[in-house]
């Protein structure tokens, strides 16, 4: 290490604050205790001040862990001392960093502040830097080796290629984010608490409207009005919420890294080591195939930005850019190779299951419910999406790059390199075999896990020359 | 499609399966007794109708106890050659997995209590990205197995 004293170092002040509004909710018991005992004492005001007491504590506290919070780097690890009564120390060598993470909530953004967080591969052991000055931030990066030039001359003439996210993009990816089934129960929810309130304003409009001679509580307009109605408000915030959570999206290549900016409120940015990329991921959900776009993730290898989720390359991108911005981010996956597609024969593969499940269930509807018929749509809708699941399912490989594609609902498309691929597992079952099919299934590192890429129907042959192509054997060069 | 691999499991694997099998079947008998006996005498049915629920039950069993061990033992092959280890396994959707050496991180073999009356051995090749396992290869073998995919995914490294 240069340095040659370490200093021990607070956050910057900010941090109590942070600390303190986070204590917040331990302090919810003692405002239920305020209130409860409001019955004995009828005086609001002593009730607001005992409530508002709240607010010094929880500072106070802040404060003082702020002040018992210390942080420095020596012998090459990150070393933190912390905690108000147990004293607890992480020691953090930075060979073990898996990520340097920045961003910015509301209040570090207020003061120019940033929030870092440093992970390791361990589970559990990390470290959170509430409140930083973004010079602060920029030396921890240099001295834990996170540099985002990797050691090599920063400023460099690396030419840095950025994406970012046009508003028409924003509002397309606010607009379809799939976030509307999440919120609309949250919505209904809602309603069901202003029901009676709601009815009673519409039943007195529609009167007032003479839409209907008889407005009664189940008067079918008047149940089809409050659905949609919230149908629309759902929409509405599930596009409010992904213009907060997209907006400033921007995406580009410094040196060695990838480095991924979003969030409108808060600032998150993540830095993914390009030789950490496993495979590249595109989903397209229903709504925005049809338009032409899908959103790309990153499947990096231990690193996601949250357990479980994998890291935006872009949340929606037509697809004539997909390959062009590859070209210049990730030049490994700008592939397109032809795609094989399942064989005619195994049309019936895709939609026997739900016509089987859904047909005997909406018989079984048919029998025993009034207006039973209506789940017939439930088999047809699996079926359709079965032939879609049909039409876009396969599996593409270029020298170095396996493409496989696949369809749920959305259809899903992984660029895997060779080199990533960790197992590769094919699969038959009697009725497959039968007609002369089987599955593909690939597997790739991502985050503290894995993620399984699948191909499903392929030609027999066809799959058994995948697998080929996965195993190292035939003298093919690696990387 | 590359020939199946060569080597097969243990023939007590069978064996150690049927145990298996029994033991979950006993667990099975004992919930349905207890909650047959239950339902039936506060709904008043008749006895015979114990045999509506004996018969599937009993069925299951013959065929988790007799049929599935054999299927599964005959199926199960595994290979290694010096760049990947060839599985295949399965009962009615049959498996195959090919796990280059290169990706394997840790190799272990394990032993249930059953197992070890058995002294049989599994072991498991762990990736990144997934666990595999090759069950009931006797201790010796599994010993052998385990230190050499441990030396070959060293080697295989080093080679790039």
């Amino acid at each position: 290490m240069n340095s040659s004293e370490p200093v021990k170092r607070h956050l910057h002040w900010v941090a109590s604050v942070v600390s303190g509004l986070r204590s917040l909710p331990q302090l919810v018991p003692f405002l239920v205790i305020v209130f409860l005992s409001r019955g004995a004492n009828e005086n609001a005001i002593w009730t607001l001040a005992m409530s508002l007491l709240v607010l010094p504590i929880s500072l106070a506290f802040g404060i003082a862990r702020w002040w018992r919070y210390r942080y420095w780097v020596e012998d090459g690890e990150l070393r933190v001392e912390q905690g108000l009564l147990v004293r607890r120390r992480v020691y953090l060598p930075r060979e073990r960093v898996q990520a340097f993470d920045v961003t910015a909530g509301v209040i570090q953004r207020i003061f120019g502040l940033v929030r870092v967080e440093v992970k390791s591969a361990a589970a559990g052991s990390q470290v959170e830097l509430s409140a930083v000055s973004r010079d602060e931030a920029e030396r921890l990066r240099v001295e834990l080796g996170q540099s985002h030039e990797r050691g090599r001359v920063p400023e460099a003439p690396s030419k840095s290629v950025r994406y970012v996210m046009t508003p028409g993009q924003l509002l397309l990816a606010a607009s379809t984010s799939g976030q509307i089934g999440v919120i609309l129960s949250g919505v209904a929810w809602l309603f069901s608490q202003v029901e009676d309130v709601v009815r009673e304003r519409l039943i007195a409009y529609l009167e007032q409207a003479e839409v209907a001679g008889d407005v009664s509580r189940t008067n079918p307009i008047l149940i089809a009005s409050l659905i949609l109605a919230g149908l629309l408000l759902a929409w509405l915030l599930s596009i409010v919420g992904a213009v907060v959570r997209y907006g400033g999206f921007s995406v580009e290549r410094k040196g060695e890294d990838l480095i991924v900016r979003r969030g409108l409120l808060e600032r998150r940015e993540v830095a993914i080591p390009v030789n950490r990329v496993q495979a590249i991921r595109i989903v397209e959900s229903l709504a925005r195939q049809p338009l032409g776009y899908g959103a790309l993730f990153v499947e990096s290898a231990g690193h996601a930005e949250e357990r479980g989720k994998s890291t935006y390359l872009h949340p929606c991108l037509p697809r004539s850019a997909w390959v062009p911005m590859m070209q210049e981010l990730l030049p490994e996956f700008a592939v397109e190779p032809p795609m094989q597609r399942p064989p005619r024969r195994a049309i019936v593969r895709f939609v026997v299951r739900p016509i089987l499940i859904f047909g005997s269930l909406a018989t079984l509807a048919v029998l025993f419910v009034p207006y039973g018929w209506i789940a017939f749509a439930l088999p047809l809708a699996f079926v359709l999406l079965g032939l879609l699941a049909y039409r876009d399912t396969g599996f593409g490989t270029t020298d170095q790059v396996a493409v496989l594609r696949s369809r749920g609902t959305s259809r899903h498309t992984a660029l895997v390199p060779r080199r990533c691929i960790q197992f590769v597992s094919t699969s038959r079952s009697w009725f497959q075999r039968r007609r002369r099919v089987a599955n593909v299934v690939i597997g790739a590192a991502s985050g503290a896990s894995g993620r399984r890429f699948e191909a499903r129907e392929i030609d027999e042959d066809h799959a058994a020359g995948f697998f080929d192509w996965c195993s190292a054997s035939p003298s093919a060069p690696d990387r | 499609m590359r020939p199946e691999p060569s080597h097969r499991i243990d023939r007590r694997a069978i064996g150690l399966w049927q145990i298996h099998g029994l033991i979950q079947l006993g667990f099975i008998v004992a919930v349905v007794i207890v909650g047959f006996i239950s339902v039936a005498f506060s709904a008043g049915l008749p006895v015979w109708t114990a045999a509506l629920v004996a018969v599937p039950v009993l069925l299951h069993g013959v065929i988790t106890v007799f049929v599935f061990p054999r299927i599964r033992w005959s199926v199960w092959r595994y290979e290694l050659d010096e760049h990947e280890l060839d599985i295949q396994h399965g009962l009615l959707v049959v498996h195959r997995t090919l796990i280059p050496l290169v990706r394997v991180q840790n190799v272990d073999t394990v032993q249930g209590p059953l197992a070890k009356l058995f002294h049989l051995s599994a072991v498991t090749v762990s990736t990144a990205a997934s666990t595999h396992e090759i069950p009931a290869l006797s201790d010796d073998v599994a010993d052998q197995l385990r230190d050499k995919i441990s030396a070959m995914a060293r080697q295989a490294r080093e080679q790039l």
